[in-house]
């Protein structure tokens, strides 16, 4: 066990350090010019040329990483071009949001997959119904989920709100900035249920992808489990379908599930990038395509930087968990 | 005494292991062992590889021209609608469907190419090259491809050269760890011993004995997918990292008609929708060379 662990930290390190390093060499490799972005097109060669040496451009490219990797651990992502501001302090401020977002849309994509994925392991015409829906959902772009949701949703029932995180567009969050949590700390039901019904659309937007994945790879094992001698045994013993469902094959079946939950946590926080975008919602995905517009290659970095970070981070957590779960994988 | 084998392209033929070839999958597509929405996916695509680069000769319009009155709804002059700056927004999806669509496969073909290579030396070699290679291969998996494209393209300059260029060096590492496997497998085979007792060099055996029994696999991967490229190649395009306005390209111009969803909900609407049937077309169809290959 403690070398299992031991063994999945080292490389967990080892990848940090390798995502680091990528996004250092192509920020110094590639032509995009950083003194000159943060000058304007408008500055002489001489103040470029002081600039550079003052900002380190002219060491060593070694010594550049190794200053790139200390500012990095001491939580320095540089200054933004388009808000002049810290992009460490901005994303600080629209992180919560994100992750608010990113939360609700795990919790129904996991619920939703597990529900999807043991209705259409049972067969019969349902599952052939889920297996045309599934394969939809795996073939269709965020965007036009967002679109549709929008269109049907809002413009044709009105069912949700458009997109923002509150009908009160100055709101703030405070202190932890869930705005969930925050309007529960506050004792204010109607804005907490406020909150929830703006963040439901986008976030089922942004669970449909990982839905479907989460069912897929349970459908799979639920059928190879399913074949099992002690299922069989279940089932002679007299346990209703139900019954051997819940107690034998799902429990059995649950890690790779488990594991591709994890997967779709880190592409939910990539994924949110668009939904952020469609929806307003005031969150880093929809920073960085701010940023993008505004060629502010920091903030971008930035961006990419955390949440490059936590979709490695939240594989190793999965990692960990599925050491608890299946004593098997611990000898290796 | 004479050599047993004399390194002839005959004798290579003989000990490259047998594949189904071209007329397997004939049989196989006759003998419906392929289900429907598959077979229909199969027909559809090949009809739209052969067409779509005719794209700017079927489209009615130019697809940047100014083709009639901004928001013109769809009818019989402009099928899907015109855009905020009247131009035809069915010719715009029908050039940007096949930029998508070729630009996927090139970033695939790259993919399978540069990851054939990497896990054909990983596999054949073996030893330190064998781990040196594949710790590569699982550190540039445990990476998050897309985020680090997209770096990548925010430093070259957002444009559709530059995100193909980012994703398709993201986008081998399973290819490798296929080939890789493949190979190991093969390696243990008869037929590859046979062309090592018969003098052939190392070199050849690789390329002629062990990487056609593996190309099939990670053929088949790749069809699989043609569809996840598809999107993510829209979806920076959809961030803003894709050509400059003009351009017709499915993700920048469904962003562009996020504006007027609500008054022209179509300018948004087609490009996003062609998108996601020409995706669930290459999903099918790939599922459907799978079956065909099994």
């Amino acid at each position: 066990m403690v070398r299992a662990v031991a063994v999945r930290l080292a490389s967990l390190v080892g990848v940090l350090l390798l995502l680091a390093i990528a996004v250092f060499l192509i920020q110094r490799l590639l032509p995009a010019d950083p003194v000159r972005a943060v000058l304007g097109r408008n500055a002489s060669p001489d103040e470029i040329a002081a600039r550079r040496s003052e900002l380190g451009f002219d060491d060593p490219l070694p010594v550049q990483l190794v200053r790139f990797l200390g500012d990095l651990l001491s939580g320095d992502l540089g200054t933004s071009l388009r808000t002049r501001s810290p992009v460490s302090a901005d994303i600080a401020a629209y992180l919560p949001a994100t992750l608010e977002l990113v939360f609700v849309a795990t919790v129904i994509a996991l619920l939703g997959g597990l529900i999807v994925g043991v209705l259409s392991a049972r067969g019969g015409w349902l599952s052939g119904v889920i297996r045309v829906v599934t394969a939809a959902g795996a073939s269709a772009p965020s965007f036009l989920l967002a679109i549709l949701g929008i269109l049907l949703l809002y413009r044709q029932l009105g069912l949700f709100p458009a997109g923002g995180r509150s009908s009160d567009l100055l709101a703030t969050s405070t202190p932890t900035g869930f705005l969930l949590v925050d309007r529960l700390l506050a004792g204010d039901p109607a804005g907490w249920l406020d909150a929830l019904h703006h963040v439901l659309l986008p976030a089922f937007v942004l669970a449909v992808g990982s839905t479907v994945a989460i069912a897929r790879v349970l459908r799979g094992s639920l059928r190879s489990v399913d074949s099992l001698d002690f299922v069989r045994s279940a089932r002679a013993k007299g346990f209703t379908a139900l019954q051997v469902t819940t107690r034998h094959t799902l429990r059995n079946s649950l890690n790779p599930a488990l594991s591709m939950t994890g997967l779709q946590v880190g592409m939910l926080l990539s994924g949110a990038v668009v939904v952020e975008t469609v929806f307003s919602w005031p969150g880093i995905g929809a920073y960085l395509s701010a940023s993008i517009g505004f060629s502010d290659l920091p903030a971008i970095v930035g961006v990419v930087l955390v949440l490059g970070v936590a979709y490695v981070v939240i594989n190793f957590v999965v990692d960990m968990l599925q050491l608890v779960v299946d004593p098997r994988l611990r000898s290796a | 005494m004479s050599r047993l084998a004399s390194p002839s392209g005959a004798v290579d033929a003989v000990l490259t292991p047998p594949g189904r070839g071209i007329r397997g999958f004939a049989s196989s597509f006759r003998r419906r062992r392929v289900g429907i929405p598959e077979r229909v996916a199969l027909v559809a695509i090949v009809i739209i590889t052969v067409a779509l680069p005719f794209a700017p000769l079927l489209a009615p319009y130019g697809s940047t021209a100014v083709a009639g009155a901004p928001f013109t709804p769809p009818g019989i002059d402009h099928l899907l609608g015109t855009d905020s700056q009247g131009r035809d927004v069915f010719s715009r999806v029908l050039v940007g469907l096949g930029a998508s669509w070729f630009g996927a496969i090139a970033v695939i073909a790259f993919g399978v190419v540069l990851g054939s290579i990497i896990g054909l030396i990983a596999g054949f070699a073996g030893g330190i090259v064998d781990t040196v290679l594949m710790r590569l291969t699982d550190a540039a998996l445990a990476l998050p491809a897309t985020l680090v494209a997209l770096v990548v393209v925010a430093a070259l300059g957002p444009s559709l050269q530059n995100t193909l260029i980012a994703v398709a060096v993201t986008w081998w590492p399973w290819y490798a760890r296929i080939v890789r496997g493949q190979t190991r497998a093969i390696m243990t085979m008869p037929h590859v011993d046979a062309a090592r007792l018969g003098g052939f060099s190392r070199t050849r055996i690789a390329l002629v004995h062990v990487l056609p029994g593996s190309i099939g696999t990670v053929l088949i991967a790749a069809s699989l997918d043609v569809g996840a490229v598809l999107l993510v190649l829209a979806t920076l395009s959809f961030i803003g990292l894709g050509s400059p306005s003009p351009a017709a390209e499915i993700g920048s111009m469904t962003a562009d008609g996020l504006t007027y969803l609500l008054t022209a909900p179509w300018v948004a609407l087609a490009p996003a929708t062609a998108l996601f049937v020409l995706a669930l077309l290459a999903n099918f169809a790939g599922d459907g060379l799978r079956e065909l290959a099994e």
